[in-house]
């Protein structure tokens, strides 16, 4: 079957699966930021934003993000610049093997959407689904808050 | 085997009609069933186009369509205020956000396994609105004994009744880690007026089993002051009253032990709020 | 420290980060190539059994299927996949496809096909007869007598006694071990078991191989250690070793498990069969059931001090599982004894006993740690047993009787990696330090035996020490090339592998310092076996140490005849110059740019390009050393226990980037909570691992780990690269003792199996009789 929808900014049409995951679609399309670290909904590594909201891309239906705007790791920043919560993992130290960085960015970035002044707690609870194995979190959690540091300064 | 349609149809009749089809799938999140889509499946019917995924406080309870995530139900303003934050402090140990955003509360309840969710509603007295050709509401308790998800039927919502002035509740987990199944969960409620338990819910789930209601044990608060004697045997009368099974998680022996101990933990909690504080 | 360096010693920011931060294709399953086929594997589902008949023929056939392997087509080579230096001190007891699977998950065949679907239709359509063995299911079946012979091959090469299923052994002995517990006042006994765990990284194991325009095969693989990888294909495939190039790309973590060669080898020979691109992406499920784990081992630990706390006599038994195969069995062996003995390097009588047995489990490998992490539960845990029969604090005993520097331990010398060791002087020992400051840190003086309580919940804090090495002395190499560049920057070609660790960058940095450049000037490449000189690769906590090393030499080359040209056009002597900011600056204040110096080399006179390659091999490894504590609360109504604080204080001489060092540290000490508190491959009667997905085998999460403190103390190895220790496995060592012991603290209860979960510490509670909300009676 064929779906449209829009992936950082580009409508997209795609010809699917219709049993195939989002996160299947988006590799292949290219969106190879989008990472299979289990396929089964477990890591979160394959993270993006549907309608603004992160998602396990390998437990949604491709089919079902018909009309959906979706963004990736390639699209969080925009054309050209990094998003703060990119400049903040770089400058941490929380980019080690790098593997799980896309999906923590992109859960990372809802919940600063919806909750732009999170408690390290809130961070902890909403990164729960993205599991790590290289930083014991520490410094991923330093990088968001180091983002929503600069996020408040900006607003000022 | 030719790949299944994918349809969304515009209608609770059309996807009525699409169900009927021999191996057809509803997808609500869809979570679960693209992790276990059998191999014969020919039409996955996603119900994201009949606007069931609102949530209205009305008169008698709070309506959520089948199709509100489980995030909707978290983050919504009057649920968040139920009771303390009883719904919202369970949801944020449901899975992880990435699921909860995605997963369904009909999608979920319809599966009837593996559930935080069920103990919660299952105190609350919740009521399924289902569509089998016609609108039906049965008691959760009522739909699960039915077979929760039995074929040629759609959970269209689900109605969490407000609680009476009184009312407290609480619920606990067990799990390996923050991101788990749990071992055990329990869930209970109680109103207390002038002193004395008139209402008692205490459900435990995860046993493996899916969460189901101690009467014994709500029979024995009802009535009682729900001070610490009777909260000890409350525990202790769920220690035996449940039905504890082993499977890899934890063995039913230590799930005794997590039932007596969830019991009387959540029981002391609410006898620290029910009967002080509005409903 | 910073101060003693310019780059060296600065949190410099990781060289890949902002592309992997940016979602940049640079995993091996982020490229593609036109035509490439993708394989599956088809794998035993019996733990132990012969294949009596196999039939393709119906997957042969099947439309879009190109290539199908199994035995009978297939190079019967024997070999180790243990990516080791050769010879590999790992045992040849493996067939590509063998005529006899040894557990659940070993390779039956291969598919390789136009896409996932039709070659997973194609293992479908397999017939495989197996003749069913009994199956050898624990340490203990192994070795009772008339056990079923796992391996039964007559062409396997150096398996200690293969008829008892035993794979290796392997002792030290100093002074008299017997008259020396005889002399002891106090003695303790333990004996710990540790469960099958594993590395899962975030990628599993993925290959793409190819050939090159000329024919050549060419591995793209996340490895570890690519040169080991060529070696060893090219040995399989018998191809010379100029016909395979190995690159290794951004890879998704290691930790032990990707030093191993497990997809190359069947990919490569599908490429050069039909001529054209494999992929093979392990799914999570065999990640973990079928690629390698951590060898379970129980060890027995006999301690005995003086009353004034002078340990005097230490035994340490230890036996291993390394399930199917042989991989790193002998000397992840050796390593629970040379890792955890010198700890205690003054006590006079010391005995090491070691056996590493097959069973029909998942396969063990190299796992960071690498047996000091199993050795260490026992160790630790009896220092405390005595130092409570003694009536001397935890602390104090381990501070009186640590390795400091200057000293040695015999056991250097008798334990070596599959051959005897190096004698050795510990040339820097920071640990007293790490032991203050971290008991400072977590409140030991004031929380330590307390036993606060909390409702159910009741406090207690532990700690344990930990040592490791810094590379394989006299085996391990690495090496490095540099070369200028017209605007005097450099290219810095390593075999060194960062597997996520960021030794690209620490490696850039040591040669920034040493050329007075900043990182920016120094362009790295690394493990690509056609473009970079040799290196063993990541492990053994060498590439800090070892290819450091072999960078700074090169750097100091070129740094000498970037002087030489300097002084030319100068016109000065090149003693008296000095390098930094990108210049040469002679006494009188006149300079040069290191670009003046690259072009008048290049493009002027005596034209040359300047550059060198250096080499390393370590003469000793100088150990890191950890002091480790933890606060936990333990549950006595459920046995949960919470980790509340945690401190890992660490000496690893200069850490040449701190951020990262410390990352290290911290990745490491979360991976050895798992290891103690949640992990494990939970395996049935029939050899089955139930728990193969991230849902049920349990890493930690976000939620999962206390604050973790990291304190690295001022430290210098006079032997190290500026100074420099290893860093990266220390860590995991430390949280199974340090909580076992703060469990102890907090309720009395002595654990001796891991992983501590709530059920078995409640358990252990309920035994002890310090349960509460038991049923009476």
């Amino acid at each position: 079957m064929r779906v449209t929808f829009t992936v950082n900014d580009r409508p997209t049409t795609a010809d699917i699966d219709p049993g195939e995951s989002l996160m299947w679609v988006l590799r292949r399309l290219g969106w190879t930021g989008v990472k299979n670290g289990c396929d089964n909904g477990d890591c979160g590594t394959c993270a993006v934003l549907v309608d603004g909201r992160a998602v396990n891309a390998c437990l949604m239906f491709a089919a079902k993000a018909a009309g959906t705007t979706i963004v990736t790791i390639e699209g969080l920043g925009g054309e050209g610049t990094l998003h703060p919560l990119q400049r903040t993992a770089v400058d941490s130290g929380s980019v080690q093997c790098g593997f799980c960085t896309p999906g923590v960015l992109m859960t990372a970035a809802d919940l600063l959407a919806h909750n732009p002044h999170p408690t390290e707690y809130d961070i902890r609870e909403a990164l729960v689904g993205n599991l790590c194995r290289c930083t014991g979190y520490v410094k991923q959690i330093e990088g968001v808050l180091a983002a929503v540091a600069a996020m408040a300064e900006d607003e000022a | 085997m030719p790949p299944p349609e994918y349809v969304r149809p515009a209608s609770l009749a059309a996807a009525i009609g699409l169900l009927h089809r021999d191996h057809a799938r509803l997808v609500g999140g869809g979570t679960d069933v693209i992790l276990r889509l059998p191999p014969d499946v020919d039409t996955l019917i996603d119900l994201s186009d009949l606007g069931l995924d609102t949530i209205v406080e009305m008169d008698d309870g709070t309506y959520i369509g089948s199709m509100a995530t489980l995030t909707a139900i978290l983050e919504h303003p009057g649920l968040a205020r139920l009771l303390d934050g009883y719904v919202a402090s369970m949801m944020r140990q449901v899975g992880s956000p990435l699921l909860r955003n995605l997963a369904t509360i009909g999608g979920h309840i319809a599966r009837g396994r593996i559930s935080d969710v069920i103990p919660v509603l299952l105190t609350l007295d919740a009521r399924v609105g289902v569509y089998d050709g016609a609108d039906h509401s049965l008691g959760l308790e009522e739909y699960l004994e039915a077979g929760a998800g039995r074929s040629g039927t759609i959970v269209t919502h689900v109605m969490i009744p407000h609680p009476a002035p009184g009312t407290a509740a609480e619920f606990l987990k067990f799990g390996r880690t923050a991101f788990d199944l749990a071992l055990l969960n329990c869930a209970c409620l109680a109103t207390v007026s002038q002193g004395h338990v008139t209402t008692a819910r205490v459900v435990i789930g995860e046993t493996p089993h899916l969460g189901s209601r101690l009467a014994s044990v709500e029979r024995l608060l009802v009535g009682s002051d729900l001070g610490p004697a009777v909260i000890e045997d409350a525990a202790e009368l769920a220690r035996s009253a449940v039905a504890a099974g082993s499977d890899l998680r934890a063995s039913a022996a230590y799930r005794r032990q997590l039932a007596f101990v969830a019991t009387k933990r959540c029981l002391t909690a609410i006898a620290s709020r029910a009967g002080t504080v509005p409903a | 420290m910073s101060d003693k360096f310019d780059v060296v010693g600065h949190s410099e920011r990781k060289l890949d980060a902002h592309a992997l931060a940016t979602g940049q294709p640079l995993f091996v399953a982020d490229r593609t190539m036109p035509d490439t086929l993708v394989m599956k594997l088809l794998r035993s589902p019996l733990p132990h059994a012969r294949i009596a008949h196999i039939d393709t023929s119906r997957a042969e056939t099947l439309d879009g299927v190109a290539c199908v392997l199994d035995h009978r087509n297939t190079p019967a080579t024997r070999y180790t996949t243990a990516g080791q230096g050769y010879p590999e001190p790992s045992c040849y007891d493996t067939r590509m496809f063998d005529t006899k699977v040894r557990f659940v998950g070993d390779r039956v065949a291969a598919v390789a096909a136009e896409t996932k679907a039709i070659a997973e239709e194609a293992l479908s359509l397999i017939a495989v007869e197996y003749e069913e063995i009994d199956p050898v299911l624990s340490i203990d079946d192994a070795l009772a007598e008339g056990a079923p012979v796992i391996h039964d091959e007559d062409d396997a090469l150096d398996i200690f006694d293969p008829a008892r299923n035993i794979v290796a052994r392997t002792a030290a002995d100093v002074g008299d071990i017997e008259a020396g517990f005889a002399e002891c006042d106090v003695v303790v006994e333990t004996t710990c078991e540790t469960q099958y765990t594993q590395h899962a990284p975030l990628e599993t194991h993925t290959c793409l191989s190819y050939l090159d325009p000329d024919g050549r095969l060419v591995l793209y693989s996340s490895t570890q250690v690519p040169f080991h990888v060529r070696r060893i294909v090219a040995r399989l495939l018998d191809l010379p070793v100029s016909r395979v190039r190995v690159i290794k790309p951004r890879i998704g973590g290691g930790f032990g498990t990707k030093q191993e060669i497990l997809l190359e080898d069947v990919t490569g020979l599908a490429t050069l069969r039909t001529g054209r691109p494999v992929f093979l992406e392990l799914t999570r499920a065999e990640e973990i059931y079928a690629s390698r784990t951590r060898h379970p081992f129980r060890v027995r630990v006999k301690l005995g001090a003086m009353a004034d706390g002078t340990i005097h006599a230490l035994d340490l038994e230890a036996i291993s599982n390394t399930g199917a195969y042989g991989t790193h069995g002998l000397t992840v062996l050796s390593n629970a004894g040379s890792k955890t003995l010198p700890l205690y390097g003054r006590v006079p009588n010391v005995r090491f006993r070691g056996t590493v047995v097959y069973t029909n489990l998942p396969v063990g490998g190299a796992y960071r740690g690498y047996g000091a992490s199993q050795a260490c539960f026992p160790l630790e845990t009896a220092v405390d047993e005595a130092a409570e029969r003694l009536g001397i604090d935890a602390l104090e005993l381990r501070a009186a009787n640590h390795i400091r520097a200057g000293e040695t331990s015999p056991i250097f010398e008798q334990l070596g990696e599959g051959r005897p060791g190096v004698p050795m002087t510990i040339s820097s020992c920071g640990l007293g330090e790490c032991i203050t400051l971290g008991a400072a840190r977590i409140g030991w003086a004031s929380k330590r035996g307390v036993r606060r309580r909390e409702g159910p919940w009741v406090h207690g804090v532990g700690m344990s020490i930990h040592m490791q090495g810094s590379g394989i002395p006299l085996v391990d190499m690495g090496a490095a090339t540099l070369k200028m560049n017209d605007d005097g920057s450099f290219n810095l070609l390593i075999g060194a592998t960062d597997i996520g660790t960021g030794s690209d960058t620490i490696l850039g940095q040591i040669a920034a310092e040493v050329l007075g450049v900043t990182l920016d000037d120094i362009v790295v490449y690394s493990s690509d076996t056609d473009m970079t000189p040799f290196d063993v690769g990541a492990y053994a906590s060498s590439t800090t140490y070892v290819s450091g090393t072999a960078v700074e030499r090169a750097a100091l080359d070129v740094r000498g005849q970037v002087l030489e040209v300097a002084a030319a056009l100068l016109e000065t002597g090149v003693d008296a110059l000095t390098v930094g900011d990108g210049r040469v600056t002679a006494p009188d204040g006149s300079s040069v740019t290191l670009g003046d110096v690259a072009m008048e080399s290049l493009y002027s006179s005596d034209q040359h390009q300047i550059g060198a390659t250096a080499s390393f091999v370590p003469e000793v490894s100088p150990p890191p050393f950890l002091a480790s504590f933890a606060e936990v609360a333990v549950d006595l109504e459920t046995g949960r226990v919470k980790l509340l604080d945690y401190v890992a204080a660490a000496d690893c001489g200069t850490a040449i980037n701190p951020a990262l060092a410390e990352g290290q540290v911290e990745g490491a000490v979360v991976q050895g909570i798992g290891y103690a508190l949640t992990e494990q491959l939970q395996i049935d009667g029939r050899g089955r691992v139930r728990n193969a997905d991230l849902a049920r085998f349990k890493i930690p999460t976000t939620l999962d780990v206390p604050p973790i403190h990291v304190i690295l103390v001022d430290s210098f190895d006079p032997t190290g690269p500026m100074g420099a220790k290893s860093i990266s496995e220390i860590g995991i060592n430390g949280p199974i003792p340090t909580i076992a012991n703060a469990i102890r603290d907090a309720t009395g209860v002595h654990l001796r199996e891991t992983p501590f979960t709530a059920e078995r510490v409640f358990a252990a509670l309920v035994a002890a009789g310090v349960a509460e909300g038991v049923p009476a009676g």
